[in-house]
């Protein structure tokens, strides 16, 4: 018997290999030397940026080894984030190799079936191309094509989806957002905007009221500037319906009844104006209307009155009343679960009156945070390309042809409403109205009445289960991007750092394979590029006036790490607000002319129907965003089903005990799910955390109307929705 | 290191080296050319059985069987790609994903230390996959077709009478199907077997098992 080593038998079979020509390879090539030499095993470096619909929309730092994702880790360049992620952060290797990924464009016959075939990206844009020019020859106008895109990744470069539509001609749109507009529009009608602090001013805080904010679980980069604050002394208060997470670390969780927190406002600042604490001169001097709102809380706001609506003891009233007002200076963060009500939108202008009368508006450590969009200042070239010569569209208030608009959040009943023309074919990009909009029943009911609908997805979910074609989406470690945030102040540049993975596309480049395979049936059928870099077109979204809030000259410099726009600590600080009036305004005619209270006055909540008696609340979870997230493995095997959190008292009128299975109801629709027994939760409200899991049809929305919230057409086009008023009775199955 | 072994193989069986490798390059395109070529596939597997079965009778049966099954007509043909997409490429979630690290990582994820390995024994061929960094290395259809290309690299050494040569490629062969085929195809068959919805993929999971270990049959033979 005879050894020989591994080197020998390598230069051995060398000559064997030179022969290799004669075999027939599809899946392997000759080796590319320079290829090797750059696949070498030293770790590298990329600068991304986590692209979802998050407050902290973190730095990341991604390492790569060999072309592939190893590690992905918190950008301790950012001032932020601070190097650190979330939960769901950290998953990030799992989501990109996860092999559930959809890997190729796959067309599904009939649709619904669960019959898919694999196609090439020629099939797959011959096939949507031809459709288009079909729809607008059948009908004249492109307006059949309904797009609705919304928040599966806020990249700048993914407008490049609805640059898409506006190349191939006038389009019906879903407008507006789910997630925030009511209080989007009272900061509007208050200030003229959303415009928050710099959430690291949070430190500078004496007293910090989250108000409907669960920090811990959806913005956790804000914490430590809370827990700095309360290193300082500050108080931190958390006034929830539910017992968060957040709320179990704050000096005081006030259980609030849901949609009342306008009445709590109102009734401390019943109490503050009692004891003479307002800032008489701030709010004189910076407002409009605000001696009429105080004859407003003499008139008609009592403390009993308050807490008799709110549940919230009137100690507990004055307490936090005297507190808000004498820490100077206090904070307010609103979150976006209280203005998810029918009076939602009102209720956040009565907060924000709450903040001017103490002069907190326009002060570091202060003010009525929410959002803002002031860091956005993007060029939005990837979508800024105008419809084929002679397209026909729906003529506007300026008498110009234009796209028809739709509400985005009654989007089943609008669409399946148009009529001339009607709605025949869907493009969904980073959106799942299957798992997110209300009425999920009408939701499946539209989609089947469409001719054609393509999604663009990395997973299967419930609207990619209603597609024809769905288009395998790129993670955003596989392409270039730019992101801002609508909580803090950074932007950060995301690098491509490994190949798309399979057969996956940005949506910059869908569009602008899209476009080639349109002119190539029909030559100036799309106005849309047909080439350029991503880096090229990353570069044309960046302008002087963003360079220099960055202190950049040149985009490439953000690779070196993320920067902060310059702006002041405090939002509102030069007392420039952008209303009518150039002035806050407690009073607002704006609001009048839309058919809302001038004033920040009580607008009673929506109440649960005597067949309905319970409320169904679907806030935000913790190991998922929407439908994204919670289908990784990890996830599920932290979480593997979704439950129903129950108080004991309610659990025991219905017979319930832990673990039951309960169908939740109502004449909307129904879902059955696990009772989990808790006190977390008061005891007329049940909670079931919207997500989507793993092969599982659960869904909250199957019992959720498309019942408007107050506010939001102002700024955005629609109102919101009043996701969280909705009511149900409960059955053990 | 890794050390190769002399062994001296009856000259008969070297010769089924080629047929081997005929039969994993067949299976290699089942995989690779996906679902909607199975009409195009699936009697070059039949084909290539065939011919193996005449030095191995237990694949004959298994290709008979497979053959009954590979004469479809169109609808039938439709529904067999679909079961393909849903057993091995979605976009639902697939049943069985057609990757090694899936199978053997600790994350069970794609492109983990397992496509690092493979990739490694490519280049030492001086091989590389075609679209390395998009497609993971350990893709079922690559790593069959390097399999192939091992064993008819081994049958020509033998027909060369290079002597210790001979042994190499069929050693690469015995190592990378050791270390690599033999250890994740069992657990990807068995979720195949448990959930497939047409008997012709289990019969080609019958067909894949029994083929990898027939050169290994050879030497134990020995």
């Amino acid at each position: 018997m005879m050894k020989i080593s591994r080197r020998q038998f390598l230069g051995a079979t060398a000559a064997v290999t030179a022969g290799a020509g004669l075999f027939s390879f599809e899946m392997l090539t000759k080796l590319d030397p320079a290829s090797a030499a750059a696949d070498n095993s030293e770790t590298k470096q990329f600068r991304n940026v986590c692209p979802r619909n998050c407050y902290d929309t973190c730095g990341q730092i991604s390492f790569v080894q060999d072309g592939m994702l190893k590690k992905v880790d918190g950008d301790p360049k950012h001032g932020y984030t601070n190097g650190r992620l979330c939960v769901k952060g950290y998953t990030y290797t799992r989501r990109v190799y996860s092999p559930d990924r959809i890997k190729y464009p796959m067309k599904q016959m009939p649709r619904g079936s669960g019959n898919w075939t694999r196609i090439s990206w020629d099939e797959a844009m011959d096939t949507i191309a031809k459709k288009i020019l079909d729809l607008k020859k059948r009908y004249g106008s492109t307006l059949p094509i309904c797009f609705d895109k919304y928040s599966g990744n806020f990249g700048i470069l993914h407008y490049a989806a609805d640059g898409t539509m506006s190349s191939i001609g006038y389009t019906t749109r879903a407008v507006g957002t789910p997630c925030w507009p009511a209080g989007i529009d009272a900061q509007t009608y208050d200030f003229g905007t959303l415009y928050n602090n710099d959430p690291e001013d949070m430190v500078n805080t004496k007293y910090l009221i989250l108000w409907g904010q669960n920090l811990a679980w959806t913005a956790i980069h804000s914490l430590p500037f809370a827990q700095k604050a309360r290193e300082n002394g500050a108080k931190l208060v958390v006034i929830d319906p539910i017992l968060t997470s957040t709320a179990s670390k704050a000096d005081l969780y006030i259980q609030i009844k849901p949609s009342t927190d306008g009445a709590l406002a109102l009734g401390m600042a019943r109490y503050i104006l009692d004891n003479n604490w307002v800032d008489w001169d701030y709010a004189r001097a910076n407002s409009v209307g605000f001696d009429e709102w105080i004859d407003y809380l003499k008139n008609n706001v009592t403390l009993d009155w308050a807490a008799s609506k709110t549940g919230v003891p009137k100690e507990i009233i004055m307490e936090i009343a005297r507190e808000y007002a004498t820490s100077k200076p206090a904070s307010m963060w609103v979150g976006y679960g209280m203005q998810r009500h029918t009076n939602g939108g009102q209720n956040v202008r009565i907060i924000d009156a709450l903040g001017v009368m103490t002069g907190n508006v326009g002060k570091s450590g202060g003010g009525v945070n929410y959002g803002q969009l002031e860091t956005w200042g993007f060029n939005y070239g990837a979508m800024s390309y105008s419809a084929p010569k002679g397209s026909r569209g729906i003529v506007g208030a300026n008498g110009k042809e234009g796209d028809r608009s739709i509400n985005i959040n009654n989007f089943a009943h609008d669409v399946m409403a148009q009529q001339d023309p009607p709605v025949k074919m869907l493009w969904l990009a980073c959106r799942n109205p299957g798992g997110q909009d209300p009425d999920t029943h009408a939701i499946e009911k539209m989609f089947a009445s469409m001719e054609f609908v393509v999604s663009v997805d990395s997973f299967f979910n419930k609207t990619v289960q209603m597609s024809d074609i769905v288009l395998p989406a790129t993670t955003h470690f596989e392409n270039w991007d730019v992101n801002a945030s609508y909580w803090h102040y950074w932007i950060g540049i995301n690098e491509m750092a490994i190949q798309p993975m399979y057969e996956s596309k940005s949506d910059l480049e869908i569009a602008m394979l899209l476009s080639k395979k349109m002119n190539a049936l029909e030559a100036g059928s799309c106005t849309y590029p047909t080439s350029g870099s991503e880096q090229e077109w990353l570069a044309k979204e960046f302008n002087a006036a963003l360079n220099a809030s960055l202190g950049i000259s040149n985009y490439k410099e953000l690779s070196n790490g993320p920067r902060k726009v310059k702006m002041p600590p405090a939002a509102w600080s030069d007392g420039k607000f952008r209303t009518p009036s150039k002035k806050i305004e407690i009073h607002s005619n704006q609001a009048e002319k839309n058919g809302l209270p001038a004033l920040p006055i009580w607008v009673e909540e929506m109440k649960a129907p005597e067949k309905y008696p319970v409320r169904l609340m679907t806030p935000h979870p913790q190991l998922g965003l929407h439908s994204q997230f919670q289908n990784l493995d990890w996830m599920m095997a932290a979480n593997p089903e979704p439950k129903l959190e129950i108080h004991p008292n309610l659990a025991a009128k219905y017979g319930i005990q832990e673990g039951d299975k309960v169908k939740v109801f109502n004449d909307l629709g129904d879902i059955t799910l696990k009772a989990h027994l808790t006190r977390t939760t008061s005891e007329n409200v049940v909670v079931s955390y919207e997500a989507w899991y793993n092969k599982s049809n659960y869904n909250v929305n199957y019992t959720v109307k498309a019942i408007p919230s107050d506010m939001g057409k102002q700024a955005t086009g629609n109102n919101g929705l009043a996701f969280h008023d909705n009511f149900v009775d409960l059955q053990k199955v | 290191m890794t050390e190769v072994l002399r062994i001296d193989l009856p000259n008969e069986s070297v010769a089924h080296f080629k047929e081997i490798a005929s039969v994993l390059l067949a299976l290699s395109r089942v995989f690779s050319h996906g679902g909607e070529s199975l009409d195009k596939t699936l009697p070059m597997m039949v084909k290539t059985c065939h011919q193996l079965g005449e030095y191995y009778p237990e694949l004959l049966s298994m290709s008979a069987e497979l053959e009954n099954h590979s004469l479809l007509n169109e609808i039938e043909q439709q529904q067999l790609c679909f079961e393909f997409n849903r057993l091995f490429i979605g976009p639902t979630p697939p049943i069985a994903p057609p990757y090694e690290s899936v199978y053997l990582s600790q994350d069970q994820l794609v492109m983990q230390e397992q496509t690092v390995k493979v990739r490694s024994l490519y280049q030492d061929e001086n091989l590389m996959v075609i679209s390395q960094g998009k497609n993971p290395d350990d893709f079922m259809a690559t790593e069959l077709e390097f399999a192939a290309y091992l064993l008819r690299n081994a049958d020509k050494e033998a027909m060369q009478n290079k002597g210790l040569n001979r042994l190499k490629y069929y050693e690469l062969y015995t190592e990378f199907s050791q270390e690599h085929l033999r250890k994740w195809l069992p657990k990807f068959v068995e979720r195949v077997h448990q959930k497939a919805n047409h008997p012709v993929f289990p019969m080609l999971m019958d067909v894949l098992l029994c083929t990898i270990e027939l050169p290994l049959q050879q030497r134990r033979n020995v």
